[in-house]
């Protein structure tokens, strides 16, 4: 769940400090914005006042209708006009002790100056009249906005964030465990993946080409090359414990047989030479059978070259007459293209070598070594080897349990097995993205259909 | 030398071995191949309309036959000029021999133990015509291997694991 968690950490941090710079933003800009223009309407009415009280002229009363009429009284309005004496001695006039002294200073040197307190704002000027000399101006008023509307505006910029916070909270739970969630189904069916049943494939996702369906691409594939290696293992093993079994037997049958008695040197010729036979036998099949297990692995990675289909098939003859000596196999390459080169498929040999075995040497073995029909073809892309006996064939409703591992069909008590040959063939074929067809007719014989890609040199 | 062959087909992988024999019978020819097959033009005035000859072939021929036809050129190579599918629509005897005077054909190979299987609602079975057409004749027996061979994947296998006898 860490990752989990961090996500939703990041998305909360995130949002939330966008959210307070946000909100901070705006009640600082407005805050400013209301003193500005705050200070603005002061200084208006500190002209207009001075204009229209020190400036008795003319315009003097002008002025003063315009003020009443359209310079509306600020609530707690104050004007104060303070005359300054010529050496710019403020102390000792009344009233102005009131204010802060830099208030004061500022005035007299900068010509203005502003300042507030948490209600009141101050805004003081120094006015030069024509005869009089000159007069400090000051105005206060009570900002309302601020003391009332920012206050509002800071509580409601306060509850929005705390409630998007919360939105916000559960937003990124509901993200993050849905982003999480197809990793965590990948993780659930792999720990199901062992050593037992590594025939389990991860489900494909729908059709999107995004990084989840690749990963689990990449996994499917990664268990169809372990399965073929193990299977590869079990394969000899079950081979080895059945196909060497009967040489053996015969030896020491004889072995025992000839022991049992004195007999003439003769005799013991004769038996020595079966022995003899039977274990040349059995050394040719032990080889048969090492070379089948390889797996193609050359120590670093599986290697995939060019071969010739028909040199291929014609080496899977010989194999499967070293170990099955009855085998009858009939090659039929009546229909071999004129060019060589469209025999050429790209194949790791020994893996497609122990593919085509099995698949031939079940078609001798459950058709107790009837003839058995190999077939090779070839169109515009594709190279056809058809396979097919005259066995025991396979139920129809078996069919499609055919590829399971360690599968037997229900007609196949009398012939030894253990339901690795066509899983294994099936998965190796899979790995040089051919295809297999098996179709099958009960009691008359089993056709297999194998279609590997052409290899063209660019 | 060129000659042109027709061969009647009901679009199955088996019928093809009548291309086989007609090869091996013509050694020093390179042949132009038609397969026919026979089908009644539609009735209706909407299918008319929208007939499409080629169309129609292509629906007819399934995947595994066009591999096998790929198959054969990919063996015979240059001694098949060209492998083709095509139609006949017509009633009645005079109609046959104007196809065939109009594409020059010069021998018919067909299967001497012959039944008829249409694989469409309008197919019908050539035969009768062929074996009162003026040309020569050629019946071949193929002696397959197996039973029938009609399951998808299936059919490939009637290419193979057979032979000629002489009927």
């Amino acid at each position: 769940m860490k990752i989990q968690n961090k996500i939703i950490y990041v998305l909360l941090i995130v949002f939330f400090s966008y959210t307070l710079l946000f909100s901070g933003f705006i009640y600082y800009s407005i805050s400013n914005y209301a003193f500005t223009d705050f200070y603005k309407r002061l200084e208006i009415r500190a002209i207009t006042a001075a204009k229209s009280q020190l400036d008795i002229e003319d315009g003097g009363s002008v002025i003063r209708e315009l003020r009443q009429e359209y310079l509306e009284k600020l609530p707690d309005e104050n004007i104060g006009l303070f005359p300054l004496p010529r050496n710019k001695d403020w102390q000792s006039i009344e009233g102005l002790q009131n204010f802060r002294a830099n208030f004061i200073n500022e005035i007299l040197d900068e010509g203005k100056s502003t300042y507030n307190d948490s209600r009141t704002f101050y805004y003081g000027t120094l006015y030069r009249t024509a005869a009089k000399g000159e007069y400090l101006v000051v105005v206060s008023a009570e900002n309302y906005f601020i003391t009332h509307h920012i206050r509002y505006l800071r509580n409601l910029l306060f509850t929005s964030m705390a409630i998007a916070s919360v939105i916000i909270f559960f937003v990124s739970l509901f993200f993050s465990r849905k982003i999480i969630q197809p990793i965590n189904d990948i993780i659930e069916k792999v720990k199901e993946i062992s050593s037992e049943n590594l025939h389990l494939r991860l489900t494909k996702p729908a059709d999107n080409d995004d990084t989840i369906s690749r990963l689990t691409n990449t996994f499917n594939d990664m268990l169809n090359r372990l399965e073929t290696s193990f299977e590869t293992q079990k394969n000899f093993i079950s081979n080895a414990s059945h196909e060497l079994n009967t040489p053996l037997t015969s030896i020491i049958g004889e072995a025992d047989v000839t022991l049992s008695k004195r007999r003439r040197p003769e005799e013991y010729v004769a038996a020595l030479q079966t022995v003899l036979e039977e274990a040349e036998k059995l050394e040719k099949k032990t080889k048969a059978l090492l070379m089948l297990a390889q797996t193609g692995f050359d120590g670093k990675r599986q290697k995939f070259v060019r071969l010739r289909a028909d040199q291929l098939i014609l080496d899977v003859k010989d194999t499967v007459e070293k170990i099955n000596p009855g085998s009858k196999i009939k090659l039929d390459f009546s229909l071999l293209p004129e060019n060589p080169d469209f025999l050429k498929i790209f194949a790791n040999e020994a893996l497609l070598h122990l593919a085509l075995s099995n698949i031939v040497l079940n078609g001798c073995k459950y058709s107790d070594n009837r003839p058995v029909h190999v077939a090779l073809g070839v169109t515009d892309n594709k190279v056809i080897i058809i396979i097919k006996d005259e066995g025991i064939g396979i139920p129809e409703e078996e069919l499609k349990f055919i590829y399971d591992p360690y599968f037997r069909a229900s007609n196949t008590k009398m012939h030894e097995g253990y339901g690795i040959g066509l899983p294994l063939a099936r998965n190796i074929i899979k790995m040089h993205k051919g295809e297999l067809f098996v179709n099958s007719r009960e009691n008359e014989g089993t056709t297999v259909k194998v279609v590997l890609n052409i290899h063209v040199l660019k | 030398m060129r000659k042109t062959v027709l061969i009647p087909t009901d679009f199955s992988v088996k019928s093809l071995n009548l291309v086989k024999s007609a090869l091996n019978s013509n050694e020093e020819f390179s042949l132009e191949i038609i397969l026919l097959h026979g089908m009644d033009l539609p009735d209706s005035i909407s299918e008319l309309l929208f007939f499409n000859k080629l169309e129609t072939i292509r629906k007819l021929e399934s995947v595994e036959f066009q591999e096998a036809c790929q198959l054969l050129q990919n063996k015979y190579g240059s001694r098949i000029e060209s492998l083709s599918a095509d139609l006949f629509m017509g009633y009645n005897q005079n109609a046959f021999e104007n196809y065939i005077e109009g594409n020059r054909v010069e021998e018919i190979y067909a299967f001497a133990d012959h039944t008829f299987e249409p694989c469409h609602k309008r197919s019908f079975d050539i035969m009768p015509f062929i074996e009162k057409a003026s040309i020569n004749l050629m019946r071949v027996k193929w002696i397959g291997h197996g039973k029938k061979h009609n399951l998808e994947h299936h059919q490939m296998s009637a290419l193979f694991f057979g032979h000629f006898s002489s009927s």
